[in-house]
């Protein structure tokens, strides 16, 4: 949640990259999150995992949250933070990827 | 019979159908010791409670460090110890040990003599099952090397299926991050051993077939520079989508909550 005006900012400032943020949400029930995404003004993609038990959390044996992982182009897992890392540490690593994924 | 309806009756369980009354009947006919570990627990538990309150309406740093200090409640300790010494044996000696250990015992010597009587005087208990977990978290004050030789012996000696599974799940989560590689290979066995035969049994989060199946697939499946696992998900007004979906995008896929 302290990461929500740096995000916002990255998919305002990278909207025209080949760059997704997808969050995957332990909040609680759609509908709930649903509000809180509008109150908020969150318009990335969620998938909506229940609680900290959910079954994306469970399965990826997530333990604290925020956990980041950042994906490559391909497909490939690249970076992963437990409790989130700085914000010129994240522009950095994004930008490296988009770099790597144009010059392809 | 009819004294045994009276006192049911006096405990306000009339409503309750019979076989019922019964269980709970003969749990109410509780041993002394037990009785008296209760009341202590009962004490120990509200003086934890009055401290974190009181944390809580602290001003300063030093209240507020203070209350928490009193909170673990080490006053306590010699009433614990006491009690097993007294009923030793008996499941509430055994549970007192326990507490002993979850309120915090420093020297590692006085720790692994706890263990020791634990282990001498209640292996054909199922009370065992709360050791590993206990084990766990006092690691560093009993030492690695004789936690991990404990937790070998509850899976190996315990009778009870609880015990160990909850040893091996410990023996699993703690090896996996080793360097040595045959370490790592023997957490991985328990861990595997945990999915097949002890996946229903629980911890205080959750299932340990789950958590011990997390961790195999964080292991083979998200080490960095292996392809991300795909996953369905659905959105918040439910929409499915798949993490393949967003192939050819960098992707910083965040687990997070609004809490």
């Amino acid at each position: 949640m302290a990461m929500l005006p740096h995000e916002k900012a990255l998919v305002q400032r990278l909207k025209d990259q080949p760059f997704a943020l997808l969050g995957v949400n332990s909040d609680g029930e759609a509908e709930d999150v649903r509000k809180m995404l509008a109150e908020q003004g969150i318009t990335w993609r969620q998938a909506i995992d229940g609680g900290t038990d959910g079954p994306w959390a469970t399965r990826w044996n997530v333990s604290g949250w925020p956990t980041l992982y950042l994906i490559d182009a391909e497909g490939k897992l690249r970076e992963y933070w437990l409790g989130g890392p700085s914000e010129a540490e994240l522009d950095k690593k994004i930008e490296a990827l988009i770099a790597e994924a144009k010059s392809k | 019979m009819r004294s045994f309806v009276t006192c049911a009756l006096l405990l306000g369980l009339a409503g309750l159908p019979a076989a019922l009354q019964g269980a709970t009947a003969a749990k109410a006919e509780v041993a002394p010791e037990q009785a008296k570990l209760d009341a202590l627990v009962v004490r120990f538990k509200k003086h934890q409670a009055d401290c974190l309150a009181e944390y809580q309406k602290a001003q300063t740093d030093e209240e507020r460090s203070s209350a928490l200090t009193r909170r673990e409640g080490r006053e306590f300790l010699p009433e614990f110890q006491a009690l097993a010494d007294e009923f030793a044996g008996t499941d509430a000696a055994g549970n007192a040990l326990l507490w002993t250990l979850r309120i915090g015992i420093v020297e590692r010597a006085a720790a692994q003599a706890v263990v020791a009587r634990l282990m001498e005087e209640h292996m054909e208990s199922e009370l065992l099952s709360a050791l590993p977990s206990e084990l766990a978290g006092r690691a560093a004050v009993i030492g690695p090397a004789e936690v991990q030789k404990v937790l070998g012996e509850l899976v190996e000696f315990s009778p009870h299926k609880s015990v160990q599974g909850q040893a091996l799940f410990v023996l699993g989560s703690q090896g996996l991050e080793s360097k040595d590689p045959a370490a790592r290979a023997r957490s991985r066995a328990a861990l595997e051993r945990v999915v097949a035969e002890f996946g229903e049994l629980e911890n205080f989060r959750g299932k340990l077939g789950d958590q011990a199946g997390g961790m195999l697939f964080k292991l083979d499946k998200l080490q960095l520079g292996m392809p991300a696992p795909d996953f369905e998900a659905t959105d918040e007004n439910g929409v499915k989508w798949k993490l393949s979906d967003y192939k050819g995008k960098v992707v910083l896929l965040d687990f997070w909550g609004y809490w």
